[in-house]
């Protein structure tokens, strides 16, 4: 009962940030009927279409991180695990910045497809790294901080002794859906819902996870098989995320935490609770920037870390962890 | 309902089981022995958690094969930072066809159901034990391997915990290790292992002390409590000590 009325509100404040997002903006605000009447009837102008977009990104980048994030926590069984754990935010954040040195104002999709690709192959190089140590949740750990560093050194030297690398948005290196493409929205929601739809069909085996490697095992799970799936379909989703917003902070790790202390681990259950929190977390991190930064850009962790962890902290001390 | 024939284990290099012939049916069996003389590895091997070679069923079947219809506990569980007792006993559902209201049985008969909203890891080490308990039970399983169910158990529950086991060992192979040897005469079978090595099979009654002396490596009292035999460590019920 209080689960369903929990989910009710939720529900209904997503669909008002969602209003909000389109409406509210530093071009003014719009009646959020005239807004819906102008887009429904293909109409709307070009501001009304870039907070659309703008907000649907948001929208999918927090529900992505969210169900991303919970599903590392479950196949690392680590609570602490977020999404960009196994290295894929600083292979992406490299890929760009490697684009930006060589190249002047490169096409979105470039940026897209570069960030994407650079994730994975730091992804690979974890995985493989891992499987090297031995595989299990803390040889995965200790593989994915040590190539995130690799790459995040490399990030510095190429700004650093690069003028071109120094051309790079800071804002996109700490996270923004203030310059949305149609195309890369497109590509993203779409490898967000596979994955998500792949997360969902494995849930119970997932779910077995919380109990430790060996009483999975016992129950019929392939422990290290599934591990491997998991990491890499939450590594494949915050790949994407990455490649259209940035390495954006907090959500990944901070939704899926609150979800699962407020209504337990129940991986289906913390998936559908996380992506609904995570996207609530997106719009309202994204308004946020929006009203306090007024004409001007301000990166999404700001907001996210700021506002998130205060309020991770009290939930955590509230029930008793 | 459990057969393993010339059954060995490998770690490191080095065979840490080998079993000669081991056949169980339907009874409370006692596995002892000391630290590190295989009694896991015997409940790894037939719950499918370790690979050995050798012939070994479990209900006909071979362990991979038979996982949905076994029960298996840890000694030291690894349960999620994040997860509830409910989680646990809930999660370990998977496989079976078992469903909610057993688990929820599982936990009422374990004394566990007003805990279920509680962190795992906040609970006392003996609540622990009883939550992972409720969890084997509530698959519904024709098995279970136990290791340690006693540890960390008061006194009541280790009474509440043994007469269920006993009730379910009626119908079912029950294994469970021990370091607790005062039980071993309410066992129907005790398995003593040293080194990986079967040293004793039988019923309880034909246990030599000289057995068990050998394999822990110091001398035994042996007394009679209401008729059952119970092993107690020389040393420390000597004069000098009392």
């Amino acid at each position: 009962m209080r689960v369903s009325i929990l989910t009710i509100f939720l529900v209904i404040l997503l669909a008002l940030l969602f209003t909000a997002g389109v409406s509210v903006g530093s071009a003014g605000r719009t009646s959020p009927l005239r807004a819906l009447h102008a887009l429904l009837k293909g109409g709307g102008g070009p501001i009304l279409h870039y907070r659309l977009l703008r907000t649907s990104a948001a929208l999918v980048l927090g529900a992505g991180l969210a169900s991303s994030g919970l599903t590392m926590q479950y196949a690392l069984r680590n609570p602490m695990a977020d999404p960009y754990l196994l290295g894929v935010s600083t292979g992406a954040a490299f890929g760009v910045v490697l684009l930006f040195s060589f190249t002047r104002n490169p096409r979105p999709e470039l940026v897209y497809v570069n960030g994407l690709l650079w994730g994975v192959i730091a992804f690979l190089i974890v995985i493989g790294l891992g499987a090297f140590m031995g595989a299990g949740p803390t040889s995965l750990i200790v593989a994915g901080v040590s190539v995130s560093y690799a790459f995040f050194g490399l990030i510095i030297l190429l700004i650093s002794r690069s003028a071109s690398a120094q051309r790079i948005n800071y804002t996109w290196l700490f996270g923004t859906v203030a310059y949305p493409s149609r195309t890369t929205l497109l590509a993203t929601s779409a490898i967000i819902a596979a994955t998500t739809i792949l997360m969902f069909a494995a849930g119970n085996r997932l779910y077995a996870l919380v109990l430790g490697d060996e009483v999975a095992e016992s129950t019929g799970v392939s422990v290290a098989r599934l591990r491997l799936a998991a990491v890499a379909l939450s590594s494949a989703a915050a790949s994407s995320l990455v490649a259209m917003a940035g390495p954006v902070g907090f959500i990944g790790l901070a939704a899926p935490w609150a979800v699962r202390l407020a209504i337990g681990s129940n991986y289906r259950a913390a998936l559908a609770g996380s992506m609904l929190l995570g996207g609530i977390a997106g719009i309202g991190s994204d308004l946020a920037v929006r009203i306090i930064g007024g004409g001007s850009e301000i990166p999404l962790t700001a907001v996210t870390a700021l506002f998130g962890s205060p309020i991770l902290f009290y939930l955590s001390r509230r029930t008793g962890w | 309902m459990i057969e393993a024939e010339n059954a060995k284990v490998e770690a490191g290099g080095r065979t840490i089981l080998e079993i000669g012939r081991l056949n169980l049916g339907p009874g409370l069996h006692g596995i002892i022995g000391p630290n590190g003389s295989g009694k896991t590895t015997l409940l790894r091997l037939l719950s499918s958690i370790m690979k050995g070679s050798g012939r070994v069923r479990v209900c006909g079947l071979p362990p991979a094969a038979a996982r949905r219809i076994t029960s298996y506990m840890p000694s030291h569980p690894q349960v999620d930072l994040l997860a509830t007792a409910l989680d646990v006993i809930l999660a370990g559902l998977y496989g079976s066809t078992a469903s909610r209201s057993n688990a929820l049985q599982a936990a009422r008969l374990l004394g566990v159901d007003d805990l279920l909203d509680r962190r795992f890891h906040t609970l006392s080490g003996g609540e622990k034990r009883l939550v992972c308990l409720a969890r084997a039970l509530a698959r519904r399983p024709r098995m279970l391997l136990l290791d340690e169910p006693l540890s960390f158990l008061d006194l009541a529950n280790t009474a509440r915990v043994l007469g269920l086991l006993r009730g379910l060992s009626r119908s079912m192979p029950v294994l469970i290790t021990s370091h607790e040897l005062h039980y071993v005469s309410l066992m129907d079978t005790v398995t003593v292992l040293g080194e990986g090595r079967v040293l004793y099979h039988g019923p309880p009654s034909s246990l030599r002390r000289e057995v068990l002396e050998e394999v822990y490596g110091l001398p035994l009292l042996e007394a009679r409590v209401s008729g059952l035999r119970v092993f107690l460590p020389a040393d420390i019920f000597s004069p000098e000590h009392t």
